[in-house]
């Protein structure tokens, strides 16, 4: 039973990030690797503020949102000039830098060993530290960050993104400042990838600079879930944790089943933009 | 060895490998006028397949050479036949290529590493190769024909253009592949003639920068970083842009690693490419240019 929960709490946690990216990439076509860095943010926020300066997991939590808000408003700023490849381009450049500074920057960040022994959130003396209140918890999180979105998308807010995605130049000429309503979705979406760090580094309670492949999955999963679509963004995260479980079955050497999930990855993105690129449950034209 | 000829000598053999590789990048990407990032597959097929031909199965060096870049080459034919041409077809966006380019050399890295190892693979047998000196800068063997390689290929490559009628039909699909396509001219054969021979490129790079240090399965994503941050600085689809990128960047690298350390050289080269990306878009050379 831990084994079920342990795999659905990192579905639950990799959700978080999806949904983030589901609103920038499904809704206002900005193609944004950049969420892998949020993740990163959140956790070494949670890393350095609560592992090293003893603050409380849930404050080190808040401060690496404001942190990542902060990060992405200026980097969003920056990019806002640039249009699909060129944007593209430029969260790839940004996660480069990103992932440099972390490896290199040792005396903070412990570089490539990275940080271990992060403490376990703590609510009112509580340690949430089983699998299955982690579980719980993570629930809770990602139902509060589904809340928000499917709020979004309710809006007036949310139909102007709607809006933008199908047709920018047309909004553009009803007075519509459509950079202003990006530059907001990339910060919203950005934040929730923080808010998932956070809740990985205290799962795992150790962090070090992930490769760039992390991006790649959360790619794979707003793309097999659907662009554009809030549940697809859920049921993506669901099928792309869980796959390579059917790995640890068959019985795969270790060493090669990080591959074999990229090749799995890969392939799985390529096969879709050629048979259905909108997705299982994608409501747009791509 | 004195340190400015020195930085410059390796300015100038990073900025012939990164040369070769913008070129056969640049001449599809005017033609299809996508980032093909699969070209980093490319990039592992033909290291990796010399690697096999050359130190697994021990062929002669130049049966290898050949052998790894008609692998390079047919790496990027199959791409376009399965994946890009029935994408084109479709009229696909752009978005969506790029997308299916990423997935790609994400199988490729993955497959290599799985035949392969992650390990780092010399493909140099012999170690001891000849070095020269010249004006206090020291070069081997293999840099050196690194740089005479590059040099040919841009005369090869600028020549075809210019006169020949292959070079003529691929200008004209540069400008407007419809216009070209009612002109006449059979628009998919040199699309995919062109993916040949990108590949034929992504080859030779490799192979030679494999003799002179070794391959890896991250390589196809950290020279398709590079390359795709030469060719934006120089300006998209332009030779001459590209191979005038490929120096900057290279210049910089190489500087970075002397005043920093080798940790920060791709920080170095991001920083360049998202300040030509806010500042001049088109590149330093446009995108009209050859």
């Amino acid at each position: 039973m831990d084994y079920f929960f342990q795999i659905f709490t990192l579905a639950v946690i990799y959700a978080i990030p999806t949904i983030g990216l589901n609103l920038i990439m499904g809704r206002t076509k900005m193609l944004s690797l950049a969420q892998t860095s949020f993740l990163g943010v959140g956790a070494y926020a949670v890393a350095i503020f609560s592992g090293h300066f003893h603050i409380n997991f849930f404050i080190a939590a808040l401060l690496g949102i404001a942190l990542s808000a902060v990060i992405s408003f200026f980097l969003g700023i920056i990019l806002s000039k640039l249009s699909e490849d060129y944007y593209f381009l430029g969260t790839l450049g940004f996660v480069m830098i990103f992932y440099n500074i972390v490896r290199n920057w040792d005396s903070f960040t412990g570089g490539a060993y990275g940080i271990a022994g992060i403490p376990r959130p703590e609510i009112f003396g509580f340690y949430i530290n089983t699998v299955f209140f982690y579980f719980i918890f993570s629930l809770i999180v990602c139902g509060l960050v589904y809340w928000i979105a499917l709020f979004l998308e309710k809006s007036s807010f949310g139909r102007v993104l709607n809006a933008i995605r199908d047709d920018e130049e047309a909004l553009k000429i009803f007075g519509y400042k459509t950079h202003h309503y990006k530059l907001i979705v990339f910060v919203i979406g950005s934040s929730m990838a923080s808010i998932a760090g956070s809740l990985f580094a205290g799962y795992i309670t150790y962090i070090d600079p992930g490769p760039l492949f992390v991006s790649v999955l959360f790619w794979a999963m707003i793309i097999i879930g659907g662009l554009g679509s809030l549940r697809g963004a859920v049921l993506g995260a669901i099928i792309v944790t869980l796959l390579p479980e059917i790995f640890r079955f068959i019985g795969f050497p270790a060493a090669i089943a990080g591959d074999m999930r990229g090749l799995l990855y890969g392939l799985a993105i390529v096969l879709l933009m050629l048979v259905r690129p909108k997705g299982i449950l994608g409501n747009y034209k791509v | 060895m004195g340190l400015l000829p020195q930085i410059l000598a390796n300015t100038l053999i990073t900025a012939s490998l990164y040369a070769i590789f913008t070129i056969g990048f640049n001449l599809l990407l005017g033609a299809v006028k996508f980032f093909n990032i699969a070209f980093g597959g490319a990039i592992l097929a033909g290291g990796y397949g010399f690697f096999l031909l050359y130190k697994i199965l021990n062929f002669p060096l130049a049966v290898a050479f050949a052998g790894g870049i008609l692998l390079s080459s047919l790496f990027c034919l199959l791409s376009y036949h399965l994946i890009f041409a029935p994408l084109r077809a479709r009229k696909s966006k752009n978005f969506v290529l790029l997308i299916a380019s990423f997935g790609l050399l994400i199988v490729a890295q993955s497959l290599v590493a799985i035949f392969f190892s992650s390990s780092f693979q010399p493909l140099a047998k012999n170690l001891e190769t000849l070095t020269y000196t010249l004006g206090g800068a020291r070069f081997n063997i293999i840099q050196l024909v690194t740089f005479l390689v590059a040099l040919t290929l841009s005369i090869i490559t600028f020549a075809t253009l210019k006169w020949s009628r292959f070079g003529k039909a691929v200008r004209a699909i540069k400008d407007d592949e419809e216009v070209a396509e009612l002109s006449g001219i059979n628009t998919k054969k040199i699309i995919g003639a062109l993916f040949f021979v990108s590949g034929i490129f992504a080859g030779v790079g490799i192979i030679l920068f494999g003799l002179d240090t070794g391959v890896d399965p991250s390589l196809g994503l950290t020279f398709i970083l590079g390359i795709v941050a030469a060719v934006i600085v120089g300006g998209m689809g332009s030779i001459t842009g590209g191979i005038l990128g490929a120096v900057i960047i290279a210049f910089f690298q190489n500087l970075a690693i002397w005043q920093f350390s080798g940790d920060w050289r791709d920080v170095v080269v991001f920083s360049i490419l998202i300040i030509v990306l806010i500042f001049r878009p088109q590149g330093l050379m446009g995108e009209r240019a050859i």
